[in-house]
């Protein structure tokens, strides 16, 4: 290898004429795809990968999921039964697999060539030990033996599972070709100088033969990437992926087990639902197959390169690059000199120790912050940290941080409607924010955010850069905030100046409006996460719920150092996920867990059809009772909301969709049962509880005449029914003394009551 | 000749009662270490690997290898892994020959005598062939019989999707199954074939006026036919990793099958038979019959080499 034989002058025709390496150029091309894909193929995904979306319209007819490929620009090679794109997971799913695969490969290499080099140096035992374990380990089919590791290690385990499994007898390939090179190399006499001027074995295997097996390592590394991929798609196939999945809805009492964010072998594992849709499969295992092609022509382009027999015959393109190769190699031999000359080793030990801190933190998914420094739109003046000023009328859409409903307004009798305004065009994401002042904020879907006062008149408007996600929040400084489908947080100071805009990365959709702590802290959800931006518009953290696609907005503890969402729980100063152990029924994942925030100051955990006070302390969780209402079959789902009110009585909310009616049950603090009251309302919501217990909801009659409706705890009757104009959805409302307002989906912002607060009665 | 057979097969007990007890203990100790991360069943004691060992040996003596966990109780181990090992056979068999004499006739024909070099089709094939994943060809496969009924002639689909049986069933399972043997043996055959014509003896056998068929039947091929044999005995055992996927994809209830679900709990997938999950017996079972098989292919490929190959038959 060392000795070249002296070359021809070859001539141009014979140069054309010669086979060129396309294998090399092929693999490099793909290779080269692959490492884009993982580089920057989050950043340009056209559409957020666990985005749902049920229904698509195609030419003139609506379809469901799995969507066909090529059917609509939105989908270009369709999406999965839950109408999720599949482009986009592709592009989100390269890169935490091929860093696996990598790490895995990595491994694989290091050990094969360790054990490989003293397979084929030592004759005496470890040789023939190295051997057998070779032949032994090629012999049996990696599959199978990585389903046995990973059934018995775990496959909750993750990274580790998948090294162990995967590495345990994948190093042999490897072993076997660098073991026969090194047993050929022992032969050479250079060996046997070199052991006559008294080199050690340990030296001659690291200085002589090492050196003789580096320049196969890299088309061993590319092997071994393509072979790993293939059983790494092999085990998403049968159900092994790394990182677990999701838990989704899929009906009122189904919820299935489901991929998170993408992963090749998620894909695979769950692209499969029917045999007669098969081309989610497809297009995952066409991706899986041309990313394992490609590394195999690598390999192979690799060892045609290396292969001393072959004449170079090198193209214009050929030359090129190996001129720019050896400039590279003279630029960076001062830097690799120190490290003994093994550039190699040092990068292949970069690459896996880099990998595996990556995935490593990927795992930890806690404290993840996403966003790049914000920058500052308008004036720059950051917010008083102080909660010196008084709490808003009404902060966010469902009330305050809290989200408790709760107001301190007087129970509203007057049943009086005034249209206050109307949206020019486009109508409401949700509830109107109400400072203390009286100003009304409102956002509408075409993108604008509305400043209005009590008499429905414009103070200001701005826009808003994408579809506004829920209502207003205001901070206890009067800033109000919008967060937008592209997750967007905007912030404008109550005179209307644009205080900053976020640029969120990767761009995620926004699914619950925000929420805004005492200390100014803004939260908002972002489909399984909730992200934490500081007063100044800074990203603080984000961090995984447990729940697949949430659609509420975050909550936040009384003092303001828990915030919640749904089930999960989190530290608002570090974003770091609080495991509270509260409910120990193993059947509670099912009954739609979820942390709730009375209005007397207490923390509840809403499981099922019952509430379990609890309180968080200093070395853990204090549970206290928990009450629940025994439906006896006449609740057919479990409470859309629930909460708790001033005085400690828990309500119950059901039905906030199409298809289920309106039941509120009220239970006192000693668990009785008040009232259970039943309406045929759908689409139904509360908007706010006042001073006395009444609750205010709204929703759409079976003819879709809107409505809304007082309730009284305790009572069996409402209070009043008004009907609204219209027929429109009720998106969200807001309560403050002597008014109830209600926004509708079609841009109208309407006003119960005398404007003037009636005194409370109890 | 003989007593290099007889050595050979009497190792096939000794490495068979090995992988039993490994089999048993894995799945046993697996499941133990399982329970102990689970949170309801964390405080359970593991009940100790030896005497649960020592009863399966036991009964194992009687020739009773355990029921399988149904409800019913009826179904032995031994008759199911009889079963779907003949399920496993037919398909392994069919696919074996299929891509034995495929791949080999594609190895033979893609040889170009001077220089002696492979044709370009060959490598296309193999290259492409060896990086399909068997559950992509699969899903081709059903991609391709979806878009038949969707598109083509209004008639029943030829070939069942998936299913049991000795006919129409087995079409897509063991075209699935012989694209990777197939590629792999021809890409062999053909590589070593190409080596051995540089070879000086073909070289001398020219200069001397012998045919370039005589010299390719007479000569390389005989050469070459003995690490052909041991590479299909490679390639019919990476099939028994392959069956895991195929059987899985069509619901054939092979070995392959049962393995898979013996291995992968069933929350993960689709399939019915969780309790099957690291069952001890099973596992047992099913890796003794697997390593009994490929006992017997290596068996048979080294006799087949030695029977062609007077050197090796010496040596033994």
């Amino acid at each position: 290898m060392s000795v070249r034989p002296a070359q021809r002058p070859i001539s141009t025709a014979e140069r054309w004429r010669a086979p060129r390496n396309w294998a090399l150029w092929l693999g490099i091309a793909i290779a080269l795809l692959v490492l884009g894909a993982a580089l920057i193929g989050p950043a340009v995904a056209p559409r957020d990968p666990l985005l749902q979306n049920f229904a698509l319209r195609v030419r003139g007819d609506w379809i469901g999921p799995p969507f066909p490929p090529f059917a609509s620009w939105d989908y270009p090679l369709g999406s999965d039964q839950f109408g999720r794109d599949l482009w986009s997971r592709l592009l989100w799913a390269v890169r935490p697999t091929m860093l696996l695969v990598v790490i895995v490969a990595g491994v694989r290499l290091v050990l094969g060539t360790l054990l490989g080099l003293v397979a084929g140096w030592s004759t005496g035992w470890p040789g023939r030990t190295l051997e057998t374990a070779i032949g032994g380990a090629l012999a049996v089919p990696v599959l199978l033996v990585a389903l046995a590791t990973i059934a018995g290690v775990g496959i909750e385990r993750g990274l580790v599972a998948f090294v162990l499994a995967l590495s345990l007898t994948g190093w042999a390939e490897t072993g076997r070709i660098v073991g026969v090179q090194t047993r050929g190399i022992r032969q050479r006499p250079f060996i046997e100088s070199s052991r006559a001027l008294g080199a050690s074995s340990a030296h001659i295997l690291f200085y002589h033969v090492l050196r003789h097996v580096m320049p196969l390592l890299g088309m061993l590394l590319a092997f071994e990437i393509s072979s790993t991929l293939l059983i790494v798609g092999s085990l998403g196939f049968l159900g092994y992926y790394i990182g677990g999945g999701v838990w989704m809805q899929v009906g009122d009492y189904v919820k299935q087990n489901t991929t998170g964010l993408p992963e090749l072998g998620q894909m695979l594992a769950t692209s499969l639902v029917k045999l007669t849709v098969p081309w989610p499969m497809l297009v995952v295992g066409t991706v899986v197959f041309t990313i394992v092609l490609g590394f195999n022509l690598l390999g192979q382009g690799l060892r045609r390169r290396i292969d001393p027999e072959r004449p170079r015959n090198r193209t214009r393109l050929g030359r090129a690059a190996a001129w720019a190769g050896s400039r590279l190699g003279d630029v960076a031999r001062p830097v690799v000199r120190p490290l003994g000359g093994y550039p190699y080793v040092a990068l292949l030990a970069l690459v896996v120790l880099g990998g595996a801190g990556l995935l490593w933190r990927r795992a930890r998914t806690t404290n993840e912050a996403v966003s790049a420094p914000i920058a500052v739109a308008g004036s720059s003046k950051t917010a008083s940290p102080l909660p010196t000023t008084p709490p808003q009328l009404w902060a966010s859409q469902n009330g305050d941080a809290g989200g408790t409903f709760w107001s301190a307004a007087g129970t509203i009798m007057l049943t009086t409607t005034h249209a206050l305004f109307k949206a020019p065009e486009g109508g409401f994401t949700g509830g109107p924010a109400i400072a203390t002042d009286g100003t009304l904020y409102v956002a509408s879907d075409a993108g604008v955010l509305y400043s209005l006062g009590q008499d429905g008149s414009i103070r200001w408007q701005a826009t808003v850069l994408a579809m506004p996600v829920g209502g207003p929040a205001l901070s206890p400084q009067g800033d109000v905030f919008v967060v937008d489908k592209n997750s967007t947080l905007s912030a404008w100071a109550p005179d209307g100046t644009l205080r900053w805009q976020t640029q969120p990365k990767p761009v995620r959709e926004a699914t619950g409006g925000a929420i805004v702590g005492p200390d100014g802290t803004i939260y908002f959800t972002v489909i399984d996460a909730v992200q934490a931006v500081s007063p100044a518009g800074q990203a603080l953290w984000r961090s995984p719920a447990t729940d697949g696609y949430v659609e509420t907005a975050p909550r936040l503890s009384p003092d303001g150092s828990l915030i919640f969402l749904k089930a999960a729980a989190y530290d608002t100063q570090t974003g770091e996920a609080r495991d509270f152990t509260i409910n120990q029924d193993p059947g509670q994942e099912f009954a739609l867990p979820s942390y709730v925030i009375g209005a007397d100051g207490g923390t509840y955990y809403l499981s099922g059809h019952g509430m379990t006070a609890w309180k968080a302390t200093a070395d853990g969780v204090e549970v206290g009772e928990t009450h629940a209402w025994e439906h006896g079959g006449t609740a057919f789902e479990f409470p859309a909301m629930a909460g708790v009110t001033r005085d400690g009585t828990a309500w119950y909310f059901y039905g906030a969709d199409d298809f289920s009616d309106t039941r509120i049950v009220w239970l006192d603090r000693s668990g009785r049962l008040l009232s259970n009251v039943f309406l045929p309302m759908r689409n139904s919501r509360p908007i706010g509880i006042d001073a006395n217990s009444v609750m205010y909801f709204c929703g759409q009659r079976h003819n879709q005449q809107s409505q809304c409706s007082a309730l009284r705890a305790g009572d069996e009757k409402p209070l009043w029914q008004a009907q609204l104009e219209g027929r429109s959805r009720i998106t969200g409302g807001a309560l403050v003394p002597g008014r109830l307002y209600i926004t509708t989906e079609d841009g109208a912002l309407l006003s119960i009551g005398a404007g003037t607060a009636a005194p409370a009665t109890r | 000749m003989l007593s290099f057979i007889l050595r050979r097969l009497a190792l096939i007990p000794v490495a068979l009662l090995l992988v039993n007890c490994l089999g048993f203990s894995y799945a046993f100790l697996a499941q133990g270490a399982r329970a102990a991360r689970d949170p309801y069943h964390a405080a359970e004691e593991a009940p100790p690997l030896l005497p649960a060992y020592t009863a399966y040996v036991r009964g194992a003596l009687r020739l009773d290898f355990g029921v399988l966990p149904y409800a019913s109780g009826q179904d032995t181990v031994v008759a199911a892994i009889v079963r779907s090992g003949m399920a496993s056979l037919g398909l392994i068999a069919i696919a074996g020959v299929i891509s034995i004499v495929v791949g080999m006739g594609l190895g033979l024909r893609s040889v170009r005598a001077e220089p002696p070099c492979a044709a370009l089709w060959l490598t296309t094939i193999t290259t492409t062939g060896l990086a399909m994943p068997s559950f992509f060809i699969g899903s081709l496969l059903l991609a391709t019989a979806v878009a038949f009924l969707i598109w083509g002639p209004d008639v029943p689909l030829p070939v069942p999707l998936g299913g049991y049986g000795w006919d129409t069933h087995l079409i897509l399972p063991v075209l699935v199954l012989l694209v990777r043997p197939t590629a792999q043996i021809a890409q062999v055959t053909s590589g070593l074939l190409v080596d051995e014509l540089g070879k000086q003896y073909v070289v001398a056998a020219r200069s001397a006026g012998h045919s370039w068929r005589k010299i390719f039947r007479r000569y390389a091929l005989r050469n070459v036919l003995p690490p052909v044999f041991v590479t299909i005995g490679g390639s019919l055992r990476l099939l028994v990793g392959e069956l895991i996927l195929v059987e899985w994809l069509f619901s054939w209830p092979g070995l392959g099958r049962l393995v898979a679900q013996t291995l992968v709990p069933a929350h993960l997938t689709s399939a019915e038979e969780s309790l099957q999950f690291l069952n001890p017996p099973l596992l047992a079972a099913a890796l003794s019959a697997i390593a009994a098989f490929f006992l017997l292919i290596d068996c048979m490929a080294s006799f087949f080499a030695a029977a062609i190959d007077p050197r090796l038959r010496t040596a033994s």
